[in-house]
C-alpha cells in the first residue's frame, strides 16, 4: 500500500504540494488528477524518492522512503511522464539493466522481458536504441520497465501518452487484472474518460491541496451530467477561464496586418 | 576476477551485479554517443566516436611537447612539463567535457527510484570515470614514458617512476576535481568554472603549439637555461616537486624515493575516498539537480522581439529574427558561446607570442617578412574564426526546439542565417577588432595602419560567414544537439582550403601592405567576395533545410 502523510513541498518559501494526505490500498486503483501545475508531479516525485519533502512522510508496503530507501523501491514500479529514459540503449538492454537492478533471476527476467517486449509490440525494435523508436514505442519501453519487476505498488504518471487505442486497452486490462491480484496502483492522468473506467477512487489536487478523494462512482453522482470531466472543472476552475476565452477568441476576430 | 569483484563491492557496501550492469550501461552509452560524422553528412564507414577525438587531441599534446624537448632538455624538465602539461589538461577534460559522468542530474529521473543504494551507483559513475581516466592517462602519458626512456640521464629506473609518480598525481588530481565539481555543483557557478578552464586549455595549446616553435627558433635556449637554473618561486608547483622525484627516482630510488611514492599512493587514496564519500553524500541526498529556479524574463513589450536598434541594419524580418535568436543563444547557452570563442585561441595566441618575440612590425612600413608575417597572420586568423564558430552553430542545448524553424514559413532562409553570423559578428568579432585597433596602435603608434588592419580583420569576417554556411555548416543553426567532443568535428576538407586561402592572404599582405594601392583592393575584395558568395550559401541552405 501508499501511505502518504501531511506532504509538504516548498520552493523558494512557495508551497506547491501543502499537506496532502491520502492512501492507496492494495486491490485499488486510485487516479490523483488535477490541473496543470497543481502539484501532482512533485508529489509523484516525492513518493517515489526523486524529490525530498519539507515535511511529511511516504510509506510504501508500509518502508519509509526516507528512512528505508532500499527497501520502499524494491516494493515500487514507476513509470516516469517525462519519458525520462536511457535513449541511447535498446529495449532489451534497458529492460536487462532494470532487472539486474532489481536483482531479479536471470531466467525469469529473461523470460518476462521476452514476454513484454511481444505483449507491447516492441519485437521488432527490441535490438534499436531507443533514441530511434517512435514516442508510443518509448513509453511501452518505459510501461514494461515499470511492470518487470512486478513490484506490488505501481505508480504511473501519465502511462498513456503516446499509445494507440490498442496499447490503452492493453494496459487498461493489465493494470485491472493486475489490482485484483491485490496491487496498489496509483495513476496520474489527464484523459478522464480512461479514469472513469479504470479508478476505484479519485484523488483531485487543485493549487497544492487534495480537494477531493471519494471513489470515482459517488464523485461522479454529485456532477451535472454525470461525467468526471464536469466534476473536475467545477472543483479546479477559477474565474478567470471563462473571461480569458472570451478575450482570447476576440482576439483572434480582429483584422490584422501580415507580418513584413 | 569475479569474485574479488564481488567482495570489494560488498567491502564497499554496494551491490556487485548493480554496479556491474550500471557501469556496463554507462559505457554503452558513452561509446553509443552521437558521433560527429552524423552532423557532418559522411558515410557511415567514417563514423568517429567524439571520445576518440577527445584521446587524440590528448595523444597530439603529448607528443608535441615530447617530440619539442625530446634531445634538449634532461629529465627533470622532460618530466616536469610533461606532467604539468598532463594534470592540467585532464583537469580541464574532465569539467570541460567528462563533468556529467561524475554528476549527472538526469540520471535522478531515469534510476532514482530503482532499488539501488548511494554506494552503488557512486561506484558505478567511479568505474565509469575511471574508464575515461584510463585512457586519457594513456594518452598523456604513454609517449613521456616511452620516449622519456631514451633521454641520455634517463636510467633503468625512470620509466617505473614516471609510470608510478603520474599514474598517483593524476588519480589525485582527478579525485580533486570531482571534490571541486560536487562543491560547486552545477548552474551558472559550473558553466564559469567550465569557461575558465577552456581558456587554461587554450593557454596550454597556445604553449605547447606556438611556444614550441618559438623553442625550436629559439637561439638563446632560454628553456634549457631555465631548466638548469629554476627560479625559487618554481620550487612551490607541485609538478616541480613530482619531478625531482622522478629525477632521483630515476637515477638510482633510495627509501627516500620510495617513502615519497608511498606519500603519493597514500594520498590518492586518501582524496580518492574523500571524492567518494561526497559523491555518495550528494547522490543520497539528492543534491546535484540542476538550479531549476528560473530567472525572470523582461520583455520591452509583448509579442515584439527586439535587437536593440540593430533592427534598421538587419532590413528584412528574417534577418531580424536570426539575429535575435542568434544574440538570445549566444547568451544563454554558454557550452554553444565557449565553443564559438575556442577558435579565437589562434589569433590571440600569434598577438601574444609575436609581441612577446618581437615579430609584430607594422607592415605598413617595415618590409621584412620574418618581422610582418604573424600580425598579417593574425588578421586572417581572425576571419578563419568564423567557420568554425559558424560550424558551431548548429550544435546547441536547445536543439529540440528547431522544429519551429524547419517547420515555420520562413521565407529568407538566408537572411535568417545571415541575422545569426550578423549576432556572432556583432557579439564576438567586433570587440575582437576592436581590441586589436587598440593593442596594434599602442604597438606600432601608428592609428592608420591599426585602424586598416582592425578594418581588414572585420570585414573578412563577413565573407568568411558565407563560407562557412557554404562549406562547414552541417545543419541548420540550434537543430541537433551538442555531444562530447563535437567542438572537434569540423570537416577537414573544407576547413583545410579555407586555410590555405587564409595563408595565400596572408602572403599577399605581407608583400604588399605597404603599398598604398594596396589598401582599396585589400578592403574591397571582402565585400565582393561576400556578394559572390550569397548564392552557393543560400544553395547550402536550401539543402540542408529539405535534408533536416
Amino acid at each position: 500500500m501508499i501511505a502518504v502523510r501531511n506532504l509538504v513541498k516548498e520552493y523558494g518559501g512557495k508551497r506547491v504540494v501543502d499537506g496532502v494526505n491520502f492512501s492507496v490500498q492494495p486491490g485499488e486503483i486510485t487516479a490523483y488528477l488535477g490541473p496543470n501545475g497543481a502539484g501532482k508531479s512533485t508529489t509523484i516525485k516525492m513518493i517515489v524518492g526523486l524529490l525530498k519533502p519539507t515535511a511529511g512522510q511516504v510509506l510504501i508496503c508500509d518502508h519509509d522512503i526516507a528512512s528505508d530507501p532500499l527497501s520502499a523501491k524494491k516494493c515500487l514500479g514507476y513509470v516516469p511522464e517525462n519519458s525520462a529514459i536511457y535513449a541511447t540503449l535498446t529495449p532489451q538492454e534497458y529492460l536487462s539493466l532494470v532487472a539486474d537492478l532489481h536483482g531479479m533471476d536471470l531466467e525469469l527476467a529473461s523470460e518476462r522481458i521476452d514476454r513484454l517486449l511481444q505483449g507491447f509490440d516492441l519485437g521488432q525494435v527490441a535490438a534499436r536504441q531507443i533514441s530511434t523508436l517512435s514516442r508510443g514505442q518509448r513509453q511501452k519501453v518505459l510501461l514494461s520497465g515499470g511492470l518487470l519487476p512486478d513490484p506490488p505498488v505501481l505508480i504511473l504518471d501519465e502511462p498513456l501518452q503516446g499509445l494507440d487505442a490498442n496499447s490503452v486497452s492493453m494496459l487498461r486490462k493489465m493494470l485491472q487484472q493486475m489490482a485484483s491480484r491485490g496491487k496498489t496502483i496509483l495513476l496520474c492522468s489527464h484523459i478522464l474518460a480512461v479514469v472513469e473506467k479504470l479508478c476505484d477512487r479519485v484523488l483531485l489536487l487543485h493549487q497544492g491541496r487534495l480537494t477531493a478523494n471519494e471513489p470515482t462512482q459517488q464523485l461522479i453522482k454529485k456532477s451535472e451530467d454525470g461525467t468526471l470531466e464536469s466534476v473536475f472543472c467545477e472543483l479546479t476552475r477559477t474565474e478567470q477561464i471563462e473571461q480569458g476565452t472570451r478575450d482570447f477568441l476576440q482576439a483572434l476576430s480582429r483584422t490584422v496586418n501580415p507580418p513584413q | 576476477m569475479n569474485w574479488f569483484f564481488v567482495l570489494i563491492s560488498r567491502w564497499l557496501g554496494a551491490d556487485a551485479r548493480s554496479v556491474r550492469a550500471l557501469t556496463r550501461a554507462f559505457l554503452i552509452m558513452d561509446l553509443r554517443q552521437q558521433h560527429y560524422a552524423a552532423a557532418t553528412a559522411t558515410r557511415p564507414s567514417h563514423l568517429l566516436s567524439p571520445l576518440f577525438l577527445v584521446v587524440a587531441q590528448c595523444l597530439t599534446m603529448s607528443a608535441a611537447m615530447c617530440l619539442i624537448l625530446l634531445a634538449r632538455v634532461e629529465v627533470f624538465f622532460f618530466a616536469f612539463a610533461n606532467l604539468t602539461l598532463s594534470l592540467l589538461v585532464l583537469a580541464t577534460t574532465i569539467i570541460v567535457e567528462f563533468h556529467e559522468i561524475v554528476l549527472n542530474p538526469d540520471d535522478l529521473d531515469i534510476i532514482r527510484h530503482r532499488p539501488i543504494s548511494s554506494r552503488t551507483y557512486t561506484l558505478a559513475r567511479l568505474l565509469n570515470l575511471g574508464f575515461y581516466w584510463s585512457l586519457m592517462y594513456l594518452a598523456l602519458n604513454l609517449l613521456p614514458i616511452l620516449i622519456g626512456a631514451g633521454l641520455k640521464d634517463a636510467g633503468w629506473w625512470y620509466a617505473p617512476a614516471y609510470l608510478l609518480v603520474s599514474g598517483f598525481a593524476s588519480l589525485i588530481v582527478a579525485a580533486l576535481t570531482i571534490l571541486l565539481l560536487s562543491m560547486i555543483s552545477s548552474g551558472p557557478r559550473l558553466e564559469a568554472v567550465k569557461n575558465v578552464l577552456a581558456w587554461t586549455q587554450i593557454l596550454l595549446i597556445l604553449v605547447v603549439g606556438y611556444g614550441g616553435q618559438f623553442m625550436l627558433r629559439d637561439t638563446n635556449h632560454a628553456v634549457q637555461m631555465w631548466a638548469a637554473k629554476p627560479p625559487s618561486w618554481a620550487t612551490w608547483i607541485p609538478t616541480f616537486q613530482l619531478a625531482s622525484l622522478i629525477d632521483r627516482f630515476a637515477d638510482h630510488p633510495r627509501a627516500n624515493e620510495w617513502l615519497g611514492i608511498f606519500g603519493l599512493f597514500a594520498l590518492s587514496s586518501f582524496v580518492l575516498t574523500l571524492a567518494a564519500a561526497r559523491l555518495n553524500h550528494l547522490y543520497a541526498n539528492m543534491d546535484f539537480s540542476p538550479n531549476r529556479l528560473s530567472r525572470t524574463i523582461k520583455m520591452p513589450q509583448v509579442g515584439r522581439l527586439t535587437n536593440r536598434g540593430f533592427d534598421w541594419l538587419l532590413g528584412s524580418s528574417s534577418a531580424r529574427l536570426g539575429f535575435w535568436l542568434g544574440r538570445v543563444q549566444l547568451r544563454r547557452d554558454t557550452n554553444l558561446l565557449l565553443r564559438c570563442l575556442l577558435p579565437l585561441q589562434y589569433p590571440i595566441a600569434l598577438v601574444v607570442l609575436g609581441t612577446w618575440t618581437g615579430q609584430f612590425s607594422n607592415p605598413c612600413v617595415v618590409f621584412d617578412p620574418t618581422r610582418t608575417l604573424l600580425p598579417s597572420l593574425a588578421v586572417f586568423l581572425c576571419a578563419l574564426a568564423v567557420p568554425v564558430m559558424i560550424y558551431q552553430l548548429a550544435f546547441c542545448a536547445d536543439y529540440s526546439g528547431s522544429w519551429l524553424l524547419m517547420t515555420g514559413p520562413l521565407g529568407d532562409r538566408q537572411g535568417f542565417v545571415q541575422g545569426i553570423a550578423t549576432a556572432l559578428i556583432a557579439m564576438l568579432l567586433t570587440p575582437l577588432a576592436l581590441i586589436l585597433l587598440g593593442l596594434l596602435w599602442y604597438l606600432w603608434r601608428d592609428e592608420s595602419a591599426a585602424a586598416l588592419h582592425a578594418i581588414l580583420a572585420w570585414l573578412w569576417c563577413w565573407p568568411a560567414a558565407r563560407a562557412g554556411v557554404w562549406l562547414v555548416l552541417p545543419a541548420p543553426p540550434f537543430s541537433v544537439s551538442t555531444t562530447r567532443g563535437v567542438s572537434l568535428g569540423l570537416p577537414p576538407l573544407p576547413f583545410a582550403s579555407l586555410t590555405l586561402l587564409a595563408m595565400f592572404f596572408t602572403s599577399l599582405h605581407t608583400m604588399f601592405a605597404h603599398l598604398t594601392y594596396y589598401w582599396p583592393i585589400a578592403l574591397g575584395l571582402p565585400i565582393a567576395i561576400w556578394f559572390v558568395l550569397e548564392f552557393p550559401a543560400g544553395k547550402r541552405l536550401e539543402k540542408l533545410w529539405n535534408a533536416a
